[in-house]
């Protein structure tokens, strides 16, 4: 798999909510920011989720791919051509899965840094997911495949920035870290944004195959009967028929079923929010021009996580 | 032009041959011919997507150039099933300018 990998999104998505927190907590009231932090807070959460929803689907998609095309030729199905085909291996996907649940939890941390007192609690939360991140940081290290290389890359560059947010965090030190993640990350965050975006279109384009190939063949499958002469009985032309019909839909709510259109938002939002951040004494327009990519965001997360769900829910009813 | 875009390129022509696989007769012996080619241009399209390369060269950018120039060359073509001989000589032409392109960037090791 190509590019650095999902895993730098620790340094997008939190600091964006940073970057609010900043904001929450010196320059106006708590309260103001509770909608805005609570939107960014969700679409990360929908992003996120959609983003792993293409990772986990990666490698069934290569698995489905080749069985349906053994079935399509009439030829023999070998194990050891599916494992060839699986872009990760299972230790790679389950630390790829294990660092985005992370990343949840550090979004969520910050939110509840945000929007609440409960700053015993924040501690305590701060201090568990920092023993989490060693823990995987570790597991990290010791993959071996070559495709691998990107992601241990991002994770050995991001990981020790989360871990001095959350040493500050854990050590009461809340706006020092909070300001300098807020005001520091503008470049490197919209970076890794897009490198979570190229990974994400890899799937994508994986799955548009997949799911070509599956229009193609659902078309053969019944013209075949539809044109092989004889008398066809017409509940078999009706049943052949379905399964065109349902493949159609599942390649209509695919094309605007794109995760990277989220991150495209995530990154104008981050802007929007880093400028904000940057500005010493904010007026009402910095605000109102924040709280609109911020809605944005959430608009264009909420788009893509409908039709996240709705491809998911199309494949599974077109199940035998 | 980055990798990404080599790839989703290779997917359009992917697309465009399962439109034409999908409007043929069962039987027609092109289509075979028409399978087997798309097999392989899969088989391409993952191998560039499992591997990370360096678009910032000089040689893979004219790679890419050259990759560009054949697919604009054939763009539109793949769905005239009224001219199936047309039809694999582009897919095929397309097949090959991908091959030069990933041995030129070092894709098959």
């Amino acid at each position: 798999m190509a590019g650095p990998g999902f895993f730098a999104a620790p340094r997008a998505w939190p600091s964006a909510i940073l970057a609010i927190a900043v904001l929450s907590s010196s320059c106006t009231g708590r309260s103001a920011y509770t909608a805005p932090v609570t939107k960014f807070r969700d679409a990360s959460a929908v992003v996120i989720e959609s983003t792993k929803a293409y990772l986990v689907a990666l490698n069934k998609t290569e698995r489905d791919h080749y069985i349906d095309d053994q079935v399509a030729g009439g030829a023999p199905i070998q194990l050891i051509k599916i494992e060839e085909v699986q872009v990760f291996g299972p230790q790679a996907i389950a630390a790829r899965m294990d660092a985005l649940d992370r990343l949840a939890d550090y979004t969520e941390l910050l939110y509840r840094l945000a929007t609440s007192d409960a700053s015993e609690s924040i501690k305590g939360k701060a201090a568990s997911l920092g023993t989490a991140l060693t823990n995987l940081s570790g597991r990290v290290n010791g993959l071996t495949g070559a495709d691998d290389a990107g992601f241990k890359r991002a994770v050995s560059s991001v990981f020790p920035v989360v871990a001095e947010v959350l040493q500050a965090i854990v050590e009461r030190r809340l706006e020092e870290g909070l300001r300098k993640a807020a005001t520091t990350g503008a470049a490197p965050v919209n970076t890794l944004i897009e490198a979570i975006k190229t990974d994400a279109e890899l799937a994508y384009e994986r799955k548009r195959n997949a799911l070509s190939k599956r229009r193609a063949d659902a078309a053969l499958a019944y013209n075949t009967v539809a044109t092989k002469g004889g008398r066809v009985e017409t509940a078999t032309l009706r049943r052949l028929a379905d399964v065109v019909s349902k493949t159609e839909d599942q390649w209509e709510a695919f094309q605007t079923a794109r995760p990277a259109s989220g991150l495209d938002a995530m990154q104008r939002a981050n802007l929007a929010l880093e400028k904000l951040a940057r500005t010493p004494h904010p007026q009402i327009a910095d605000f109102a021009s924040f709280a609109a990519a911020v809605e944005a965001f959430a608009a264009a997360a909420d788009r893509v996580g409908q039709a996240v769900r709705q491809l998911t829910d199309l494949q599974d009813r077109n199940r035998p | 032009m980055t990798h990404l875009d080599v790839i989703r390129m290779v997917g359009n022509v992917l697309t465009e041959i399962d439109v034409t696989v999908g409007s043929l007769i069962p039987g027609d012996p092109d289509m075979v011919v028409l399978q087997d080619l798309r097999r392989l241009l899969d088989s391409r399209q993952l191998t560039l997507s499992r591997q990370v390369f360096d678009e910032n060269t000089a040689r893979f950018q004219e790679a890419a150039a050259r990759l560009r120039a054949v697919n604009a060359d054939i763009e539109g073509t793949i769905r005239r099933i009224d001219d199936m001989t047309a039809v694999i000589q582009n897919v095929t032409r397309f097949l090959d300018a991908v091959t030069s392109f990933m041995t030129t960037i070092g894709a098959f090791g």
